[in-house]
């Protein structure tokens, strides 16, 4: 579903990602970690098309699609959601301006026929209670006024509504309490249902996330490239040992 | 075009409107009451005295009004364009299509080149409300017209002085005490494409004690006009009143707008002003307030959304003669192309005008490199027990707002254009008038599409 070859990105003339490579499949879900300033929010912003960054080599395909090409909203056309680290607040448009416009823009892009206003308020209260948050916050302006947990939640809602075939959330574990943990990993576990035609890419810093979903391959990004890979246990062990142990391992693991 | 003369404050006003004083003074003989003639009289002195005023005037910095006053316009008392069937039929549609003013209100009074085209108009004369145009006012000898007329407004440049002497009719309305109405009355000035006029509209509004009313004031123009709108209002809300007050500016960008909105505002009354300015290639308002009765109100919104060569220049002064008064003062600016304004938010707060309250905010956002503004809070403050806060913008659309969006799925004009909406939608949101409101926020969407369109 996703291939990333070689890929090596600069920011402000530093290197960032020195060679990347990584390989999901439908149905898979996959841990990204390393310590801060390996390049992990880097790689998800480069999945999602964010500008700033220059793509020195290498290549992103997404269903062989090349989304190196595409603007971020047509990779959001084609399927690829980021649940942002730090969702930005927008004064004076509604969570439900936002996501009515979203989702229209994308079945229109698929050919699919717009929702009318009924169907989507009827969607939007559906999805909004398995976050456990009120429908009040439909009306107010995105993530404006929220405090940190009510932004990673709503990311998830957003993520619920629009139906991603390729999830990439960023750090969505920072900032959260235990129960909010556990609302936003419930969210994740939910569009994990099904999976015939859908991937999840989780990064994090921390295991913790990863007790709640469960993931089938860990990846670990240090100093912008993937040092290691494996299977759940690679995440445990790194809690146990620290990212000291990769550190120390950097130069015979490469 | 004769060459005018221009000394470092002062450009002198050219023969051609002493001319046409002269013509006019002819031409109305016998037709206009005594006071109206004095002023007239006066005031061309005053504008032989002050002329118009050049950059070097502080108060015009940034407006350079040379290309209006090296223009020789015609004057619209003498025209008669209005008559014209075509004109008043495309004035029709344009009303009835416009995409702000369409089915607003059954209260509309319509001037076509400052003259009162009755077949446009609609109003209910009740007795709590009048409605009238200004020379009727006059011919019915309307004791409060004679009073409040020109009651508070000075000439402080050549422009209030060429309206003083070339008004020809303008509104009247006279709200009696204790009247609540929600309809708002609306007062419509279209400028014609026939020659290029100068139209002076003249309007006056007394709002009488513990009444309640909106009233609409709009500019507009049929395409490719390139006239000269030059119009005073002057505003009186007695006690215990409540006057909201929209000005919606939406004229040809070949012409030309200055206006003046002179309020006074009694004790407990609450004057709030929306200012709405989107049309004209060189526009200035000037919104002067004066809180003359303890625990008066003023709020002052503005939206002004420019494009191509436009110049738009709000200047406000709030004078907090009595204590105990609030002014709040909020003005948002969209600026595309090659546009530039300027925003001037004045206060005084006079010696004892203690437990003042006075608030002033301007936030702009800049659609391009090229486009300007000028942003200035300006505050003389006598009395020592007030509080007093300003504070002034200037930025460009958020990237990490686009891209959020885009990584939504939003098309990038489309997320433009939901951005620039937020940011218009965060001072129309002060209208009390839905509908106003609703179709001012989708005229901004328009605005930006068709500027993102052509870009």
């Amino acid at each position: 579903m996703l291939r990333i070859k070689d890929l090596v990105v600069k920011v402000e003339d530093k290197e960032i990602l020195k060679g990347v490579n990584l390989e999901v499949n439908a149905g898979e879900v996959h841990a990204i970690m390393g310590p801060n300033g390996s390049g992990k929010s880097t790689l998800a912003n480069v999945i999602a098309g964010k500008e700033g960054y220059e793509i020195v080599s290498g290549e992103i395909y997404f269903k062989d699609i090349n989304l190196l090409e595409l603007p971020p909203e047509e990779r959001a056309r084609l399927g690829i959601f980021m649940a942002f680290q730090y969702p930005v607040e927008i004064p004076g448009i509604s969570n439900a301006t936002l996501l009515k416009t979203a989702i229209n823009e994308i079945r229109k892009a698929r050919g699919e026929e717009e929702l009318d206003a009924m169907e989507f308020l009827s969607l939007m209260r559906e999805k909004i209670k398995l976050l456990e948050m009120s429908e009040e916050m439909l009306s107010r302006s995105v993530n404006t006024g929220f405090s940190g947990g009510e932004k990673k939640r709503n990311e998830i809602f957003q993520m619920l509504m629009i139906e991603p075939k390729l999830a990439v959330l960023d750090e969505t574990d920072s900032g959260l309490d235990i129960d909010a943990l556990k609302i936003v990993a419930n969210g994740v576990n939910l569009l994990r249902k099904d999976m015939n035609d859908r991937a999840i890419i989780v990064v994090t810093h921390y295991q913790r996330l990863l007790n709640y979903i469960v993931p089938d391959f860990v990846h670990v990004l240090y100093d912008g490239r993937i040092v290691k890979s494996g299977s759940k246990e690679l995440a445990l062990e790194l809690e146990a040992k620290g990212y000291d142990w990769i550190k120390s391992e950097d130069k015979i693991t490469v | 075009m004769a060459g005018l003369v221009i000394t470092k404050n002062k450009i002198e006003v050219s023969d051609w409107y002493l001319k046409n004083f002269e013509i006019l003074e002819e031409h109305n003989n016998g037709s206009i009451p005594d006071f109206v003639k004095s002023l007239r009289k006066d005031s061309i002195q005053k504008l032989i005295d002050v002329g118009f005023p050049t950059q070097k005037v502080e108060d015009w910095k940034y407006t350079n009004v040379l290309p209006i006053v090296e223009k020789n316009f015609k004057i619209s008392n003498l025209t008669e364009s209005w008559k014209d069937k075509s004109v008043v039929t495309k004035a029709k549609e344009l009303i009835d299509k416009d995409l702000i003013l369409a089915d607003l209100s059954s209260n509309q009074i319509v001037f076509i080149d400052g003259h009162f085209v009755e077949e446009l108009t609609r109003v209910q004369n009740i007795d709590e409300i009048k409605i009238l145009n200004l020379k009727k006012a006059f011919h019915q000898n309307s004791e409060k017209v004679f009073e409040y007329f020109n009651k508070y407004n000075q000439i402080e440049n050549g422009f209030n002085a060429l309206n003083n002497i070339f008004f020809n009719d303008g509104v009247f309305i006279l709200i009696k005490d204790n009247l609540v109405e929600d309809e708002p009355i609306v007062v419509i000035y279209i400028q014609s494409d026939k020659e290029e006029q100068l139209i002076n509209p003249r309007n006056l509004f007394l709002i009488g004690k513990n009444s309640k009313v909106r009233i609409i004031e709009s500019y507009l123009s049929l395409d490719g006009a390139k006239s000269f709108t030059n119009t005073i209002s002057e505003i009186f809300v007695a006690e215990n009143s409540f006057l909201e007050h929209y000005k919606l500016q939406n004229e040809s960008l070949n012409g030309f707008h200055i206006g003046k909105i002179q309020t006074h505002l009694e004790r407990n009354s609450n004057f709030t002003s929306h200012n709405l300015s989107f049309g004209s290639a060189i526009g200035r308002n000037d919104i002067n307030i004066i809180l003359d009765g303890e625990g008066a109100e003023a709020h002052m919104y503005g939206l002004y959304f420019v494009k191509d060569k436009q110049h738009i220049d709000n200047h406000t002064l709030v004078d907090h003669a009595k204590p105990h008064c609030l002014s709040n003062e909020f003005y948002k600016g969209i600026l595309a192309e090659n546009s530039r304004g300027v925003f001037n938010g004045k206060i005084i707060v006079r010696k004892g005008a203690q437990k003042t309250n006075a608030y002033q905010s301007n936030k702009n956002l800049l659609l391009s490199g090229n486009a300007k503004i000028d942003t200035k809070p300006q505050l003389e403050i006598f009395a020592d027990d007030v509080r007093c806060t300003h504070g002034a913008t200037v930025g460009q659309v958020d990237d990490d707002s686009l891209f959020y969006l885009r990584a939504r799925g939003i098309d990038e004009k489309n997320a433009r254009t939901l951005l620039v909406n937020a940011f218009a939608n965060d001072v129309l949101s002060n209208m009390t008038f839905e509908p106003l409101r609703d179709k001012i926020s989708d005229f901004v969407i328009k605005q930006m599409s068709d500027i993102i369109q052509k870009n």
